[in-house]
């Protein structure tokens, strides 16, 4: 093939210049000589000539590989640029992209692909929308007044891709800017608001077009418009006087995007702090991030914000404070200055210590001593002294392992719980904290022993003296140590003795700890079974609710506790009864009896002994059956966790289906979408017992929060009936390509009853270029008409 | 398949060339390169000129399998203090080094007409951008992948070009998804179109090539015989290191001890998995001398290896695979005995939510780990984070529908200040994650025009 097709009789500005008319004028040369040639036909074809004859082939793999060897040639593949056109058409989603690829490569000179890339334009994809853009923004400026013309197009979609194709186009900002400026008026949101981005895009020379932006109706373009302006840098005095208007906008998104674009203007800095700080006290968080972001990019200036900083974190709102101290978290080291208002307000806002703790963190090695020596100060809370000593990090290290030599005690204990709550803990400072398990102040003990319990490994001799510190004469310093040696060395057998005789101990926290230590051995605790059970009748109810607890997580191994567990029901404590209920779920042998002592809760005022009713009687099976009226009223209750229980208790413990699904359909309908997905889970396990429910289940596909759910549930189900028919018919042409896959593969199942989607089914049969889509046509055709 | 650890063939020569005597230890068989040490620095430095020397730049990819479950992925705020979900929490010590990027899509891990094979494509796809060629057979076909575009452009600079690193050793040939060639689900590093580079999953060799002062190739018998005795690579060149030390300032003796320490501690935990039995309740395969039964301690051990690698200037360049693509590896020591595939297919179930991200979770607290370590290793004047770009995603988003947009993807570090990490920033639908990969490499010193399917820089990295 002799491809010569490079003039187009469009006319072509002037800036495609000597090159391409060269080029042109070397074509038609070669096209001469080859036409002059004795026979033509015989002589040898270029590379790029059998790329192009094979991306004609009827062969898919065979034009695919053509397509991928012409998109890896650049400007070489120009004299396959009639095959690549034509391959704009193919249906193939892989030959139509490496075209385009190949198209956007040869650049500028491509330029009779145009009309075929905005036909593109409008396509269903999205992806082949953007990609089309892309590749008529590759071509360049001959493209735009075909651009142009689209923007005329009655497809909204047509016109927002025609508009981002023009958005790339920087180099042609000037011409461009009054086009996209007038497509701010477009009817279509999603159109406007695409011409405002890609204003935005084409920088200085749109900045008037987006300064007229900043006073749209739509709240969304003034927002990208004025986002848009922050690229754009230095702006007239009237578009930055009406950015500050904007700070007062309703919308957040606005004001947030004004925030950003004054940060980048030549505001003078006195101004653009408060505009910082106001933002920082916003209503809404993204304008205070947007403030942090503005102060950041302050750089070293921003330490002149810090008075106005503190000042915040000294006042009333509580989100102010919040924000204040994430600024100064954000400004690291560079906010020492800061460090005695940060203290301050630790201690006079200890509701926000957490994010005050952040920001002494923050502050680096510096803010080690101010934190230790504040440690004596007994209004400020140790453990977020703590916090924000161990979050500073490998620099706090050592001067903290000093700290556990200090004069004073608080700082001693203060620097234990540090070392202990760095990520991982130290290595270094394991020595030093054993050490202190030995010293006489029991709170240094205590903390030592809880630092070195966050441990993942210990030295043996460190474990040792852990060990016995679980006698020693404090009752707080041994529920330390028995924690702590349980986390890291529960499956020693020493250990596992320790904690069964640390049950008894006279000390309640000791008794408690044990427990809870004990717990981590999960199944294996077996041996511990009699004296944790004997600690459900502890006169301590901490004590009865750890034990409950733990057996809860040991399984059929402790089901032997369960009489023991059944006073726990009728405590006044609705923890203990929610503990008690959910172990004895959790342990029993399911029977009738059992599910009828648990039963009794189902009118409990509190929800969490409600829930674990629930899940105990769902754990019972077909045994709680008789709870079936009880549990539907439940699934009626304000409270969402406690309706999706009871949906799945339904599922599990009614074994009747026609009983249970009609229950569960009605479920669908629940306004929260974690409970209509518990239901179709509950349907879909019923498999073809439930297809009763494929209609209502198809229709979820057309939400984002059920779609996943729903297409589970029919796939599970695998199985309609007529009573859904009309529904998936319907769903035949819908433009969800799920809901057309399920509607064909579901219709085929429902058989001969479905013979009214025939003719539906046999016009789509014969439309469609999708041989995986004519295959499952063909098989529910079959099906339908009693052949399969 | 080409070599799993990308040396360059006349590596002798090279090393020799870009590597002063003054920062390697050197032992029989063994050679020890030093991190960067002032007092090692060149004399007329742009430090001593009054200037920051200028650190080189380090990538890394992880690749985790199966998708992650978005919503407890997805950050709700945008922009600096983001909120982190249950499965980023991990990250809260890191957090202001992690910038999270919502939205990128690679349209080549789409079925594209190719139907089935979503977790093939995903791997293949995950660095390249491209289409991979449906097959089962020799024809192979992909696209250059992002680590070896940088590795081609400034590989030279360094011992070894990249490092290939994973955890499950995989197969090259032979089909593992619905038509697709085995070398698509378990490579993400591409030195051609045709050649998957296969990775090195024992930590131990990994180790060794490090430190061997061997060009490449198989285990060489100094090794072997250190092995044998017992000895650690540090005994064979302490005369050297204590000649050294003598000639060093005191912050960078201590870094030289830290280092040192840091190096014989990696070696203890290899050698500890040398003595582990083997066997692992997770996979189905026999695990190998030198490769831990404990999956976690598996990962970090070779994190542990990208960072050694990295601080000793070895490689700029690395891949990682927590798992390969379709990987159906149970979790049971986070009491999850299903499999990790199985699991993705979650069908909406809650309860297999719930597991599906804890298992995403466990992954990036082992990114925590790595990244941690990173930020915890002086480089210059700041850290070794400070000088990486860490890219960390999957190839798919959501392991159910198996789609391919709004993928899971972040990037930890700040490319030596070119990036304004901590943020999570949210880009147009279909923007190519090869877009990602361009900014990056513009970053890292190896600026191209386009990868894969790039239409562009990702704008936004920078405030």
């Amino acid at each position: 093939m002799n491809t010569i097709v490079v003039l187009s009789t469009r006319p072509r500005p002037c800036v495609l210049g000597c090159q391409r008319l060269v080029l042109a004028g070397m074509l038609v040369l070669v096209a001469i000589s080859v036409g002059h040639s004795e026979d033509a036909t015989d002589a040898p074809k270029s590379p790029v000539e059998k790329l192009a004859d094979d991306l004609t082939s009827t062969e898919l793999g065979t034009r695919r590989d053509a397509a991928y060897g012409l998109a890896k040639l650049g400007h070489e593949a120009f004299g396959a640029l009639d095959a690549l056109i034509k391959s704009l058409s193919d249906r193939d989603e892989q030959v139509w992209m490496q075209s385009a690829m190949a198209i956007a490569r040869i650049g500028a000179d491509a330029e009779p692909a145009i009309d075929a890339l905005v036909e593109n334009l409008g396509d269903r994809d999205q992806q082949k929308r953007y990609r089309a853009a892309w590749v008529l923004f590759r071509i360049g400026p001959s493209a735009i007044p075909r651009l142009q013309e689209t923007l005329a197009s009655p497809s909204s979609e047509r016109r927002a891709a025609a508009l981002d194709a023009m958005g790339w186009m920087s180099d042609n900002a000037s011409d461009l800017a009054p086009t996209l400026a007038s497509a701010l008026s477009d009817e279509n949101d999603n159109v406007r608001q695409q011409a405002a981005k890609s204003l935005s895009r084409l920088g200085t020379p749109a900045t008037d077009a987006l300064g007229q932006a900043l006073n749209h109706d739509d709240s969304a373009v003034r927002a990208i418009a004025a986002e848009g302006l922050s690229h754009v840098g230095k702006v007239s005095e009237s578009i930055r006087d009406r950015l500050v208007e904007l700070l007062s906008d309703p919308n957040g998104d606005v004001r947030c995007a004004a925030v950003v674009a004054l940060s980048s203007s030549d505001l003078e800095r006195e101004r653009l702090i408060e505009i910082i700080i106001a933002a920082i006290s916003d209503i809404e968080t993204d304008v205070r991030g947007a403030g942090v972001l503005a102060l950041r990019k302050l750089g070293k200036d921003s330490d002149q914000a810090i008075p106005s900083l503190a000042r915040l974190l000294d006042g009333d709102d509580i989100r102010a404070r919040q924000s204040a101290a994430f600024a100064l978290a954000s400004m690291g080291p560079a906010a020492s200055a800061a460090t005695d208002d940060l203290l301050r307000a630790l201690k006079k806002h200890p509701g926000e210590g957490q994010e005050i703790a952040h920001a002494l963190s923050r502050l680096g090695a510096a803010a080690v001593t101010p934190l230790l020596r504040a440690t004596d100060d007994p209004e400020q809370s140790l453990a977020l002294l703590s916090s924000a000593l161990a979050g500073i990090g490998p620099s706090a290290i050592l001067p903290l392992i000093e700290a556990l030599n200090d004069d004073s005690i608080p700082a001693r204990v203060g620097a234990a719980q540090s070392l202990g709550g760095m990520i991982p803990p130290p290595p270094s400072a394991e020595d030093n904290l054993v050490a202190c398990l030995n010293r006489s102040e029991n709170q240094l003990r205590e903390a030592a022993a809880s630092a070195l319990g966050n441990y993942k490994t210990l030295k043996p001799e460190s474990i040792a003296t852990l060990i016995s510190l679980t006698e020693d004469s404090d009752g707080a310093v041994r529920g330390a140590a028995i924690y702590s040696v349980a986390k890291v060395d529960a499956s020693n057998v020493r250990v596992r003795e320790v904690l069964i005789a640390a049950v008894q101990d006279n000390a309640s926290i000791v008794r408690r700890r044990a427990i809870d230590g004990l717990a981590t051995l999960g199944t294996e605790a077996v041996s511990a079974l009699a004296a944790v059970t004997g600690a459900l009748s502890d006169a301590d109810s901490d004590v009865r609710l750890s034990a409950a607890a733990m057996l809860s997580g040991m399984g059929e191994s402790a089901k032997s506790s369960v009489p023991q567990l059944l006073p726990l029901l009728d405590d006044s404590d609705a923890r203990l009864r929610s503990a008690g209920v959910a172990a004895i779920g959790a342990i029993a042998i399911p029977t009738t009896e059992t599910a009828q002592a648990v039963s009794k809760l189902l009118g409990d005022e509190n929800p969490t002994v409600l829930l674990n009713v629930l899940v105990s009687l769902t754990n019972m099976g077909s045994h709680a059956a008789e709870n079936t009226a009880s549990v539907v009223q439940l699934t009626k209750h304000a409270d969402v966790a406690i309706r999706g229980a009871a949906v799945k208790c339904i599922a599990k413990t009614e074994s009747d289906a026609t009983k249970s699904v009609p229950l569960l359909i009605e479920a669908l309908s629940d306004s929260d979408w974690t409970v209509r997905r518990d239901a179709a889970q509950s349907l879909g396990d019923l498999g073809g017992a439930a297809k009763a429910s494929v209609a209502k289940l198809f229709n979820l596909l057309d939400s984002d929060e059920d779609e996943d759910a729903a297409s589970g549930a029919l796939r599970s189900i695998d199985d309609a009936d007529a009573s859904a028919v009309q529904t998936l018919i319907e769903g035949l042409e819908s433009e969800n390509r799920r809901k057309r896959y399920y509607a064909v593969f579901l219709l085929g199942k429902v058989g001969p009853d479905a013979k009214d989607a025939l003719p539906i089914l046999q016009r789509l049969l014969d439309e469609t270029d999708s041989g995986r889509y004519r295959e499952s046509y063909q098989k529910a055709i079959e099906a339908i008409q009693g052949k399969a | 398949m080409s070599t799993a650890m990308s040396s360059k063939k006349q590596s002798g020569s090279i090393l020799d060339r870009t590597v002063s005597r003054r920062n390697v230890l050197r032992g029989v068989g063994v050679s020890l390169a030093l991190p960067w040490m002032e007092s090692l620095a060149p004399r007329v430095s742009a430090a001593s000129l009054g200037g920051t020397p200028a650190m080189p730049q380090r990538m890394a990819f992880l690749f985790v399998p199966n998708g992650v479950h978005l919503p407890d992925w997805t950050p709700q705020l945008d922009g600096f203090g983001y909120d982190l979900p249950h499965i980023l929490s991990p990250l809260a010590p890191v957090q202001d080094d992690v910038t999270v990027i919502s939205g990128l899509t690679h349209d080549k891990g789409r079925a594209n007409g190719d139907g089935p094979g979503d977790h093939a494509r995903s791997a293949s796809v995950f660095l390249t951008g491209s289409q991979p060629r449906k097959t089962e057979g020799a024809d192979i076909r992909s696209g250059v992948s992002v680590d070896q575009v940088a590795a081609k452009l400034t590989g030279r600079a360094t011992r070894f070009a990249s490092l290939e690193l994973g955890i499950e050793p995989g197969r090259s040939a032979g089909g593992c998804d619905s038509g697709y060639s085995c070398a698509y689900s378990s490579s993400v590093s591409w030195s051609s179109e045709a050649t998957p580079l296969s990775k090195e999953v024992n930590p131990r060799f990994v180790f060794e090539r490090l430190f061997s002062d061997k060009p490449s190739g198989t285990r060489d018998k100094d090794a072997l015989r250190r092995e044998a005795l017992r000895k650690s690579v540090l005994d064979y060149i302490s005369d050297d290191a204590k000649r050294l030390q003598s000639t060093l300032g005191s912050n960078d003796r201590q870094k030289l001890d830290e280092y040192l320490g840091g190096v014989r501690e990696v070696e203890r935990r290899i050698e500890r998995s040398n003595d582990e039995p083997r066997i692992s309740m997770d996979v189905d395969y026999p695990i190998p001398q030198g490769i831990p039964g404990n999956y976690g301690e598996h990962i970090r051990l070779m994190c542990d290896m990208m960072v050694l690698a990295f601080q000793t200037d070895r490689t700029r360049i690395a891949t990682f695979m927590l798992a390969d693509a379709g990987s159906n590896r149970s979790y049971r020591h986070i009491d999850i005995p299903e499999g990790h595939h199985e699991l993705s297919h979650h069908r909406g179930d809650a309860a297999k939510h719930a597991k599906i991200r804890e298992i995403n979770r466990f992954h990036v607290a082992q990114l925590s780990y790595f990244l941690q370590r990173l930020k915890a290793t002086p480089d210059g004047d700041g850290s070794l984070l400070d000088n990486s770009m860490i890219c960390y995603g999957s190839g798919l988003s959501d392991g159910d529908r198996h789609n391919n947009e709004n993928l899971p993807v972040l990037l930890a570090g700040r490319g030596g200040g070119t990036i304004d990490a901590g943020r999570h920033i949210r880009v147009s639908t279909e923007t190519p994650m090869c877009n990602l990969f361009l900014s990056m490499l513009d970053r890292f010193g190896s600026p191209v025009d386009y990868m894969g399917d790039s239409t562009g820089r990702l704008a936004g990295l920078e405030i």
